[in-house]
C-alpha cells in the first residue's frame, strides 16, 4: 500500500515538473501591421466625402500629388489598397449609425513593409481629381500638440495595437503641404 | 582652514589611543567541539578580547594565543561558524603571567551570531550591529557552482540583478553598465573600476573567497561614495596554518531552448572550467595561489566567453599581533558581446548587424594591508590598492574598435580605538586617485580624499548608541569639485539575549562615474552622450529592525525601510536619428524607496536540515514623474531547503521576483530593442545533489546540479534573455 503511495507521489511530482516546464516568455507570432479605431466626428455633406483611406508615409509628402506618387514608389501604403478593399469612406457611409471603424492594416493585401512611417493620416478625397483633391482628415499622434505626427513602426510578425485616430472634419490637421 | 583643522583632529584620534606595550600578561588556551568522543580542535576559531582591540584565530591544532595584555579581569569571546558562541567572563590577567582559557563549543544548526566586519570595519558579532546584514558563506557559494560572483548573490533576501548590476531594496535599478549605487569592498578596500564605476565580479577569484557581506542600506558615513544602497564586502579566504591544495573541475551545457523558433544552434552548448589552488605557510610567511580557466560557449549567439584568473597572496605575521597581507589579482577575459534580442521570436540572436561585435579585458589588482595593535585599546589598518582595468570593444557596424583604460588608486588608514570602556572609536582617512584614458572617454585624472570617524557608546549594557560623520572631497570632473559630508546615527538595544532592536538614520551619496558624465562611445545603435553637468545623487536612508532567536532551531528577522533620494541619476534619451538612440546619464528625479523585509533560518537534526526564505516588498516611487521607478521589481521571494544525510547533501532554491513595472520603454518604442516590453515575472528553480567521498586517501566532492530546472524564460534586462536549464557537474579535491 505505502508503494503505491510512494508511486502515486512520485507520478504526481513528475507531471508537475512537466507541466511547470517552458513556462514564462515565448514566441509571439502575429500578423505584420498596425491597427486600432479611426472615430470620426462632423461629418460634411456626404457628396463631399468621395474617398477615405488610411495612408502610411514613410516621409512627409510634399504636396497633395505626393500621396500618389509616394504610393507608385512605394514610400507610402494605403488602407485598404485600392485594388483589393473598399474604401473607409463606403464602410462608415454604408452604416449612417458608426463613428467609428476599427482597421487592422496588414501586409496581406497592401504595400505595407516593416519600416518607420513617420506619418500615418486618413487621407481625404473631397474631389473629383484623384492626383490633387487630397488632404488629411486626422493623423496619428501621440502629443503634445494635438496634430504633431506620431511615427508608426512595422515590425516583422508584430501587430501594433492602439493606432488610434480621431478625423474631425471640422478640426481638419494641417496639410504638410502648402 | 577648515579642512586642516579636520586632519589636526583625526590625527589626534588616531594617536589618542596609542599608548605603547608594556610586557603585560597573556592568554592562551585551546578550542574544541564538544562532540561524542574526543574533543577536536578547532581551527581558524575567532577570539576575541572584549572591550579591546585585540583578538586572534585558532591554529592547526586549535590553539591560541593573546599577548601584551596590561594586567586587569577581561572578558573572552570565540566563536565560529557552525558553532554557538562562547563568552568566558572574569579572566584575570596578571603581568608576565599566562591566564589560560580553554573553550569547547558546542555545534549549532543556525548559526545565531556570526562574526561580521563590514558595519564599523572591525570584527563584531552580527548581532551587534544596527543595520541590516547577511552573510553568504564560501559553502554556499562553492554548492551553487556559481562561475561568477553575482550568480551567488542572486539568493539574499532583499538582492537582485539586473544584468552584471546589484540592487539592494530597489536602490539600483539599471544604469546602463556606469555607475553603481551599491559599493563592492575587497578585504575593505573599495573595489570598483576607475571609469565605467561599476563592480566588476569577473575579476575576483571566486574559488578564494571565504564570504560575502551585504550591508542593506545607506553606508556612505563609513565608506563614501556609492554606498546609497548597501555594501557588498567579498572576504577572502586566510592562508591555513596546513598546507592544502584545491583542484575543482566542473562541466556542463545548456539545455535546448523551449521553442523552436529559438532554436539558432545545431551544436550542443558546454560551459566547462578548471581551478586549483594552493596554500601553504614557512614560518610566518603566508602564501596562497590560486589560477582559474572558464570556457563557456554561452547559450545565445554570440554570447561565448573565455575567463582566465590568476589570484597570489602572501602573509607574514609579526609579533604583537601585527601583520601584512599583499595580495595581486589578474582577469583575461574575452568573448562575445550580447547586448539584446533580434527580437522575441530570435530570442538567441543578437540584432544582425550586432552577431560578431565582441569584447575583450585585462583587469588586474594588487592590493597591500598592514595590521598592527599599537596597544591594548588601539589597533591600526592601512590598506592601499591599485585597480587597473583596460577593455575594448570592437563593432562591426557601429564605432569600430574602442578601449577604455582605467587605473584607480586607493588608500586608507584607520584606527579602531578603546578610549573608554563605554566607546569604541573607528576613524580614519581615505584617499583615492582615477587616471583615465583610452577612447571612449576623455582623458583626465581625477581624485578625492575623505575623513571618517564614528563611536560606537553603551549607554546602558543592552543599549548601544552608534554615531558616524564622514566628510568627502571629490573632484570627479563634473560642474565643480565638491565635498560632501554624510553623517548617521544607529540604536541596537538587546533587551533581553537573543532579541535585537535595531534602528539607523544614515546619509548616503554618490559621485557619478567618469563614464556617466563624459563616455562618448556606444554599441552600435545605442550611443552615450556626454553630460559635464551631472551632479551626485543623495539620499537619506532610515530603517528599523527586529532580530529573534527562535529557541536552538533559528533566527527571525524584520525590517521596515525608506530611502529618500535627490538628483537621482538616470539614463534619459536625449535623441532618436537613425534608427539610433542617443542617451545621456542625466539627474532627473527625486525619488522614494520604500518597504519591508522579513527573513527566516531554521535548523533541525543538529544541521542536517536547514530551511531559510526571505521576502522583501518595495515600493520604488520617482517622486519627480509621479511613476514607478525602472527596473524595480516590487517583491522578492527566496527560499532554500538544504539537508544532509551522512556524506550525501542536497539542496534546492527557488526565487520568485515580481514583473517589473518599468524598463527603458523607449528602447522598445523607437525600435531600438524589438519586443523590448516583453518581460514577465520570474520563477526559476534550482536544485543539487551531492556527496563526499574519499579515493584512496583524497577526499572528493561530487556535486550535480541543474539550474533553472523547470525552464522558466525570463529577463532580467530588456531584450536578454536568461539561461536556460542547465546541467552542472563539479568534482572538488582537497589535498
Amino acid at each position: 500500500m505505502a508503494k503505491r503511495h510512494i508511486a502515486a507521489l512520485l507520478l504526481i511530482g513528475a507531471l508537475l515538473l512537466v507541466s511547470g516546464c517552458d513556462k514564462g516568455l515565448a514566441p509571439i507570432t502575429e500578423d505584420t501591421g498596425f491597427s486600432g479605431v479611426i472615430t470620426f466626428k462632423n461629418w460634411p455633406p456626404p457628396d463631399s466625402v468621395l474617398e477615405l483611406r488610411l495612408v502610411a508615409f514613410e516621409e512627409y509628402p510634399a504636396d497633395s500629388s505626393g500621396i500618389i506618387s509616394a504610393l507608385l514608389s512605394g514610400k507610402a501604403a494605403i488602407y485598404p489598397h485600392v485594388t483589393t478593399g473598399v474604401a473607409l469612406s463606403l464602410q462608415i457611409l454604408g452604416n449612417k449609425s458608426a463613428d467609428t471603424v476599427h482597421y487592422a492594416f496588414t501586409k496581406e493585401g497592401t504595400i505595407l513593409q516593416e519600416r518607420t512611417y513617420k506619418y500615418v493620416v486618413v487621407g481625404w478625397r473631397y474631389g473629383a481629381n484623384y492626383f490633387a483633391d487630397w488632404a488629411p482628415a486626422g493623423v496619428y499622434t501621440e502629443g503634445p500638440g494635438p496634430f504633431d505626427p506620431a511615427p508608426v513602426i512595422v515590425r516583422d510578425r508584430r501587430m501594433r495595437k492602439d493606432v488610434n485616430i480621431t478625423a474631425d472634419f471640422h478640426n481638419l490637421p494641417p496639410k504638410p503641404w502648402k | 582652514m577648515e579642512m586642516k583643522r579636520i586632519a589636526l583632529i583625526v590625527l589626534l584620534l588616531v594617536c589618542a589611543g596609542a599608548q605603547g606595550f608594556s610586557a603585560g600578561g597573556s592568554i592562551i588556551g585551546k578550542v574544541t567541539s564538544l562532540a561524542e568522543g574526543q574533543p577536536e580542535p578547532l581551527v581558524g576559531a575567532v577570539v576575541l578580547v572584549q572591550g579591546s582591540v585585540r583578538g586572534t584565530t585558532t591554529n592547526i591544532k586549535g590553539e591560541f594565543q593573546i599577548t601584551g595584555l596590561p594586567a586587569g579581569t577581561y572578558t573572552v569571546v570565540v566563536s565560529m561558524v557552525g558553532y554557538q558562541r562562547s563568552t568566558r567572563p572574569g579572566i584575570t590577567v596578571a603581568e608576565g603571567a599566562e591566564a589560560v582559557v580553554n573553550v569547547s563549543l558546542v555545534s549549532s544548526p543556525v548559526q545565531f551570531d556570526q562574526v561580521v566586519v563590514t558595519a564599523s570595519k572591525r570584527q563584531q558579532s552580527l548581532e551587534e550591529v544596527p543595520i541590516s546584514l547577511s552573510v553568504l558563506d564560501a559553502n554556499e557559494i562553492r554548492q551553487r557552482n556559481a562561475m561568477v560572483l553575482d550568480d551567488a548573490l542572486r539568493y539574499i533576501p532583499g538582492v537582485n540583478m539586473t544584468g552584471f548590476q546589484v540592487n539592494i531594496r530597489g536602490s539600483s535599478g539599471y544604469n546602463r553598465g556606469a555607475g553603481s549605487r551599491v559599493l563592492m569592498l575587497l578585504d575593505g578596500i573599495p573595489f570598483i573600476t576607475g571609469d565605467t564605476g561599476e563592480l566588476n565580479f569577473e575579476t575576483i577569484p571566486i574559488g578564494q573567497v571565504d564570504r560575502i557581506e551585504v550591508v542593506k542600506g545607506a553606508s556612505s558615513a563609513l565608506y563614501g561614495s556609492n554606498a546609497l544602497g548597501g555594501v557588498i564586502n567579498i572576504i577572502t579566504k586566510e592562508i591555513p596554518e596546513k598546507a592544502s591544495t584545491h583542484v575543482r573541475l566542473f562541466g556542463g551545457m545548456y539545455n535546448q531552448p523551449s521553442h523552436e523558433e529559438w532554436k539558432w544552434s545545431s551544436k550542443s552548448r558546454f560551459v566547462q572550467g578548471q581551478s586549483v589552488s594552493h596554500a601553504y605557510k614557512v614560518g610566518d610567511l603566508g602564501v596562497a595561489l590560486f589560477a582559474s580557466r572558464q570556457l563557456d560557449d554561452g547559450y545565445r549567439q554570440n554570447d561565448y566567453r573565455r575567463r582566465y584568473n590568476f589570484y597570489l597572496k602572501l602573509r607574514e605575521d609579526f609579533p604583537q599581533q601585527s601583520s601584512l597581507a599583499l595580495t595581486f589579482g589578474l582577469l583575461y577575459q574575452y568573448g562575445g558581446q550580447f547586448l539584446y534580442w533580434r527580437n522575441l521570436d530570435a530570442a538567441l540572436l543578437p540584432p544582425v548587424e550586432q552577431k560578431d561585435d565582441n569584447i575583450k579585458s585585462i583587469r588586474f589588482f594588487t592590493t597591500g594591508q598592514y595590521s598592527t595593535v599599537l596597544s591594548e585599546n588601539v589597533q591600526l589598518t592601512t590598506r592601499a590598492m591599485w585597480f587597473h582595468n583596460d577593455w575594448g570593444f570592437e563593432t562591426r557596424s557601429g564605432i569600430g574598435r574602442a578601449e577604455s583604460i582605467a587605473d584607480d588608486f586607493r588608500f586608507e588608514t584607520a584606527a579602531t580605538m578603546l578610549p573608554h570602556v563605554d566607546h569604541t572609536v573607528t576613524t580614519g582617512v581615505d584617499l583615492n586617485l582615477d587616471i583615465i584614458g583610452g577612447d571612449v572617454i576623455t582623458q583626465r585624472v581625477i581624485g578625492g580624499f575623505a575623513l571618517f570617524g564614528q563611536d560606537e557608546i553603551r549607554l546602558a549594557d543592552p543599549l548601544t548608541l552608534i554615531l558616524g560623520v564622514r566628510y568627502d572631497f571629490s573632484s570627479v570632473g563634473i560642474t565643480a569639485p565638491g565635498g560632501q559630508i554624510n553623517p548617521k546615527v544607529g540604536l541596537a538595544y538587546t533587551p533581553v539575549e537573543g532579541t535585537t532592536l535595531r534602528t539607523s538614520v544614515a546619509r548616503g551619496f554618490r559621485v557619478p562615474a567618469v563614464a556617466e558624465a563624459f563616455l562618448m562611445a556606444g554599441f552600435s545603435n545605442v550611443i552615450a552622450r556626454p553630460n559635464a553637468d551631472l551632479r551626485p545623487e543623495r539620499n537619506w536612508s532610515a530603517e528599523i529592525g527586529l532580530a529573534q532567536r527562535l529557541g536552538d532551531i533559528g533566527t527571525f528577522d524584520i525590517a521596515a525601510f525608506r530611502s529618500d533620494f535627490d538628483d537621482l541619476i538616470e539614463v534619459d534619451v536625449v535623441d532618436t536619428a537613425s534608427n539610433s538612440l542617443l542617451f545621456q546619464w542625466r539627474n532627473v528625479a527625486k525619488a522614494r524607496i520604500q518597504g519591508f523585509e522579513t527573513s527566516v533560518k531554521l535548523g533541525f537534526f543538529d544541521g542536517g536540515l536547514q530551511y531559510n526564505f526571505g521576502y522583501t516588498y518595495v515600493w520604488p516611487q520617482d517622486l519627480t514623474r509621479n511613476d514607478i521607478l525602472r527596473y524595480r521589481p516590487r517583491h522578492l521571494f527566496y527560499t532554500t531547503l538544504s539537508g544532509r544525510v551522512g556524506p550525501v547533501f542536497g539542496s534546492t532554491d527557488f526565487r520568485y521576483i515580481s514583473r517589473v513595472d518599468r524598463v527603458d520603454d523607449v528602447l522598445s518604442k523607437t525600435g531600438v530593442v524589438l519586443d523590448g516590453e516583453e518581460r514577465t515575472e520570474i520563477l526559476v528553480t534550482d536544485f543539487r545533489l551531492g556527496a563526499d567521498f574519499t579515493l584512496g586517501s583524497v577526499p572528493l566532492t561530487l556535486t550535480a546540479s541543474v539550474n533553472n530546472a523547470f525552464q522558466y524564460n525570463y529577463v532580467e534586462l530588456i531584450g536578454n534573455m536568461m539561461p536556460p536549464r542547465t546541467y552542472m557537474l563539479a568534482l572538488d579535491i582537497r589535498m
